[in-house]
């Protein structure tokens, strides 16, 4: 089989790339591991999906179907319980092999498309020590236990890291009847968006510890107990802060990774501060007709704009030409942009920028400049870590076409 | 022989007061200590030729915990009666169930976790040793250099994948390079083939990342690398198919003994006779022996961490390389109670680093901890600058079990006539029980023999454990091929290592009827990527429930009690 | 009295007062802002999401939401009748399975189009 397009994940990305790309007029394959198309939605049950794109705040299982459902109105074949195990350079694209419960499968297509999301860190990513029990479980896990098996994870719960899946989880379980002993958070600011603070932990009376961290787990079989350490701004548990909280699970909220397997086999070229590919404004990374988005490409916070780089990636999967790369060079207080590229040969009238700070900022002045011209600026009252903005910047009408510079400064 | 000198240097090196007796067999010490690396040092230096060391120097305010058992009674055992009770599920007890199994016999072996390779035998770093750290011989000698040339055939009928790479000790120095000449013309003298210093440009060769600052090293090639609880597991499998019985969640709780004889063990699952009892209790060797009435030697626990590196780690090593002695170090070069351990490239292919070895008072405390973290990525990253912290995706402990002289103890009690003790098995214990295991298998058909008892050959004995199903593996037709007969080979369950859900059901329905979480990833190695289970554990627990048709909240990690859920949701609310 | 909007993922930082005018909003970057803040001070809603059981193959449980808000005070009244629902057969998405909880109008519906899925 041969297809103009490939769309390696069925989760919000990946169903928006295959609309847009199948909509541009290419024949396109969507290569789903799991039964259900959604990917990681159809286990966040709770709401708050939409607001940018449908003004409506739909639970993640809604918010997947209205892209499910326009997907069965378009021409995309789509491949279920089905996993991609290798992909081999062509002279034209590439061919792509997948396992499936009808066998194994080779097909050729001109460009792919990755969009396979994220996963969690670890226990053993961020250092907690001591006994090898249950009870000890990602917020992802978690989850997929509570929202999809219907199963409780624990009756006294402690989470770690306050990142909205902490805080979401936090609530979840509390409605079922758990006693969340508290949410703990390393960072001295919570990781998560204000309002799930407020509507997560406040609403329920769920104490949120900042600047405190899990050091050490105790249990034979299931877990009996955590003890927590407060820890120095280098996020350093001090001696003599230790307290043991008494619990039967500990959920695990601290942080998302880019997973890029298929990037790596690929040689695709990723960012050490975004750990996903480094891309144009079309999400097209180093590797010609490897495009990158969604989790994939960088963590998003919201939905909306997993999708939306989906689009922006499946519309220039369908299209491509050849490209000519300048850097966007990142200045001052910014954690990372995407794009980090710019493809000077495609439209840049509407260029997406995505960008994070690594910490608090009050009175920022954030400016695009080409050349020594400036083409985009806009200030900003504050910028939080956890909340990830977007601008759309317009380099028609920039003299030079080369030395991109995005900068933040004080205001 | 007397004592007096060394109870002085005690006193005076620790203050501590040692009382001393001793019997043809032990020496026992008795006193009070509030160090417990005192004791362990204390106990060593008691150790003398010919004789073991008992030690029961108490930790000063130490509670020590209850021994964790099983929380199943029932008397599923009760009754029972056997040619061979073995006690302990490990890498000895399973290789001598294994082997007994080539005799007609009745074989029962107790494991009181709910799967076999749970101790020391599932936290170890697989290298299957080639020797060269030993420096006389004994029975760690004897039995590691047998087992190491036999190990391919071993693995080979049972399944079990083994690579023999070789081992890379590296020198800094040119003074070390020569003293190690010493250490080949002993493993020369002790059998051990192939070992040789290789020179700069060579190991530069075998191994880029060590270029600027190897002088030379020493190669054995005859290390090599298997995954411990795989084949603990498939010994134990091979047994189970050739007739004797596993029972899991078994602890033995007592003995009854008549005429210097263990007649009954007594179990958390009823009481049975046995002819014979095999005494493979690791860390709990000594209490075994006690329970027959026969302690004459001590286990002092020895903890050892290990660190997995991401396999994709960029900066991990081709070859498994460790650090030889530097200058400073020198005077312990082979003497020290681990072998250094180093960058381990392990049979699946991921790399270990570690372990380390601290005394600990907790036969059972396989907890981790930062010092310990700290102390093996420190020593052991040395000789691969390029490794970073984060590329640790897991570390475990496990416990070591060595009596004070440091041997294993492999024979029938001098006390207890039908008892055989298989105890102060550690390092190289993995290597060496392939060998070990037939010898013991010797011994208890000796003494079947020497008591009236006929055994006959086992006609039906099967060496051959057939080697699971790995898809992964498999070219797109093979793979196809299966796929084809069987979808389920087709369903990716878990995406780290690419484990299909075929392989995932047979697992659960492995012939010892372990079907817990952690027994599908130490089978098939569902949930031991860079993500640790965190997609496919929910899916794992959920295969479980539904092919042995029990409801998910019943499904545990490991041990009864580590249910994964504790509920369904719902129902929490009342 | 300090508030954090939750309206949307904005999350509006908002102080609102009683006065005789009525409640002063201050803070709110839009009037959903203001329509929160006043719910908020007189009567706090909240929409609910979470599950109810099925004996439906592959669907242990489906996921449900209040099509609308109920009284914060009603939201364990609501996980209790939830845990008495049980679905059982494959419903669309959007299926109401209770209506008018608690007199407001407001009903619980599903949010997962039960499809029939291969395993």
């Amino acid at each position: 089989m041969k297809y103009d397009v490939a769309v390696i994940g069925g989760g919000p990305a990946g169903l928006a790339a295959a609309i847009k790309a199948n909509n541009e007029g290419a024949s396109v394959l969507l290569i789903e591991r799991e039964a259900r198309l959604g990917g990681i939605l159809k286990q966040c049950i709770h709401d708050g999906f939409g607001v940018v794109r449908f003004g409506q705040k739909l639970s993640g299982p809604e918010y997947a179907d209205r892209f499910i459902q326009e997907l069965r109105r378009t021409n995309v074949q789509v491949s279920l319980l089905s996993f991609v195990t290798r992909t081999v350079k062509r002279d034209e694209g590439y061919d792509i092999t997948y396992v499936s419960a009808q066998g194994v499968n080779t097909v050729h297509c001109g460009k792919i498309v990755l969009a396979t999301g994220c996963r969690e860190r670890t226990r053993n990513a961020i250092g907690i020590h001591g006994d090898r029990c249950a009870g000890i479980y990602t917020a992802g896990a978690a989850q997929n236990l509570v929202n999809i098996l219907g199963a409780m994870p624990g009756k006294k719960v402690v989470i770690l890291g306050s990142g909205d899946i902490g805080l979401i989880m936090a609530r979840r379980l509390t409605l079922e009847g758990a006693k969340v002993e508290g949410v703990y958070e390393a960072k001295p600011t919570p990781g998560g968006l204000t309002r799930n603070i407020h509507q997560c932990l406040k609403d329920f009376d769920i104490p949120l510890h900042l600047s405190a961290t899990v050091t050490r787990v105790f249990g034979s079989t299931r877990l009996e107990a955590v003890e927590i350490s407060d820890v120095d701004e280098r996020m350093r548990p001090i001696a003599g802060t230790q307290r043991i909280v008494e619990c039967d699970c500990l959920v695990l909220a601290v942080g998302l990774i880019p997973e890029n397997e298929l990037a790596r086999d690929l040689g695709v070229e990723l960012d050490p501060a975004t750990k996903g590919a480094i891309v144009d404004q079309n999400c097209q990374t180093m590797t010609e007709g490897i495009y990158a988005c969604g989790n994939a490409l960088h963590v998003n916070d919201l939905v909306d704009y997993v999708s939306e780089s989906g689009e922006i990636a499946g519309a220039a999967a369908s299209h491509g030409g050849k490209r000519k790369l300048k850097p966007i060079t990142p200045q001052g207080k910014l954690l990372y942009v995407v794009p980090q590229r710019l493809d000077v040969n495609a439209p840049i009238d509407n260029v997406v920028m995505y960008f994070r700070v690594s910490c608090e900022l009050a009175d920022q002045r954030l400016t695009v400049t080409a050349g020594d011209e400036t083409v985009f600026t806009k200030v900003y009252s504050k910028l939080l870590p956890p909340e990830m903005e977007r601008i759309a910047v317009n380099f028609d009408k920039a003299h030079t076409l080369d030395d991109f510079t995005i900068r933040l400064e004080d205001k | 022989m007397n004592f007096d000198k060394i109870v002085k240097r005690v006193k005076k090196q620790f203050g501590t007061d040692v009382a001393v007796r001793e019997d043809e067999r032990s020496v026992f010490l008795s006193g009070e200590c509030d160090n417990w690396a005192d004791i362990v040092a204390i106990g060593k230096m008691f150790v003398t030729e010919g004789k073991h060391v008992v030690n029961d120097i108490a930790l000063k305010g130490y509670l020590c915990k209850p021994e964790r058992l099983p929380q199943l009674q029932d008397d599923a055992l009760d009754g029972g009666d056997w040619d061979v009770v073995i006690i302990g599920g490990g890498i000895s007890g399973c290789a001598v169930a294994r082997e007994l199994t080539r005799y007609k016999l009745r074989i029962l072996l107790v494991e009181k976790h709910s799967d076999v390779a749970r101790g020391a035998s599932g936290a170890n770093n697989g290298m299957v040793h080639a020797g060269i750290d030993l420096k006389r011989p004994c029975l760690k000698l004897k039995y590691g250099v047998a087992g190491n040339a036999i190990y391919g055939d071993v693995c080979r009928e049972l399944g079990v994948d083994f690579r023999r790479s070789g081992q890379y000790v590296i020198f800094d120095s040119k003074l070390i390079r020569f003293l190690a000449k010493g250490t080949v013309k002993r493993a020369t003298k002790h059998g051990i083939p192939g070992v040789r210093i290789i020179g700069k440009k060579e190991i530069a060769e075998a191994e880029p990342r060590v270029k600027d600052f190897a002088v030379g090293a020493l190669y054995a090639p005859s290390t090599g690398y298997v995954s411990p609880y795989q084949l603990t597991i498939a010994y134990a499998e091979n047994a189970v198919q050739n007739g004797a019985t596993v029972s899991l969640d078994t602890a033995v709780v007592g003995m009854e003994t008549a005429d210097g004889k263990v007649t009954l063990v007594k179990t958390n699952r009823g009481t049975v006779s046995a002819r014979c009892v095999v005494n493979c209790a690791g860390v709990f060797a000594d209490k075994v022996a006690e329970m027959a009435g026969d302690r004459y030697f001590s286990i002092h626990p020895r903890r050892g961490t290990d660190l997995m590196l991401d396999p994709k780690a960029e900066g991990t090593p081709v070859q498994t390389i460790s650090m030889g002695p530097t200058l400073k170090s020198v005077s312990k070069f082979g003497s020290g109670s681990t072998k250094g351990g180093g960058v381990i490239r392990t049979a699946d292919g991921n790399y270990l680093l570690g372990p380390d070895a601290v005394e600990i008072p907790d036969r059972e405390d396989t907890s981790t901890n930062s010092q310990s973290f700290d102390n093996v990525f420190g020593k052991h990253s040395q000789v691969c600058p390029t490794l970073r912290r984060g590329d640790v995706i897991a570390y475990f402990s496990g416990v070591r079990a060595p009596t004070y002289e440091e041997d294993f103890i492999i024979e029938r009690s001098a006390k207890v006539s039908n008892l055989v003790h298989v105890a102060g098995i550690q390092s190289p214990g993995i290597t060496a029980a392939p060998a070990f295991a037939k010898d013991v298998a010797g011994i208890v058909a000796d003494y079947l023999v020497s008591v009236g008892i006929a055994v006959l050959p086992n006609e039906n004995f099967d060496p051959i454990r057939p080697r699971p199903v790995r898809t992964r593996e498999l070219d797109d037709e093979s793979r196809d091929k299966l796929i084809k007969q069987d979808p389920d080979f087709g369903k990716i369950v878990c995406r780290c290592e690419q484990i299909s859900l075929g392989e995932i059901k047979r697992a659960v329905n492995n012939p010892l009827g372990v079907a817990t979480v952690d027994g599908v990833k130490r089978r098939v190695r569902a949930g031991m990527g860079r993500c640790q289970g965190g997609f496919c554990m929910p899916i794992v627990a959920d295969v479980i429930a539904r092919e042995k048709g029990v409801d998910i909240t019943e499904v545990t990690k490991d041990d009864g009690g580590s249910n994964i859920v504790i509920g369904r949701i719902k129902e929490v609310r009342q | 009295m300090e508030l954090v909007c939750i309206v949307c993922p904005n999350g509006c930082r908002m102080t609102a007062e009683r006065s005789d005018k009525g409640i002063v909003v201050v803070g709110n970057k839009c009037k959903r802002g203001e329509a929160f803040a006043a719910s908020e001070l007189t009567d706090p809603a909240r929409s609910v999401t979470t599950s109810v059981r099925t004996t439906v193959s592959g669907y242990p449980v489906v996921s449900v939401k209040t099509d609308g808000e109920i009284p914060k005070s009603k939201i364990f009244a609501l996980m209790d009748l939830c845990g008495n629902i049980t679905v059982d057969k494959p419903l669309p998405i959007g299926t109401v399975l209770a209506e008018d909880l608690f007199g407001t109008g407001v009903n619980l519906i599903t949010t997962t189009n039960m499809e029939v899925i291969d395993e």
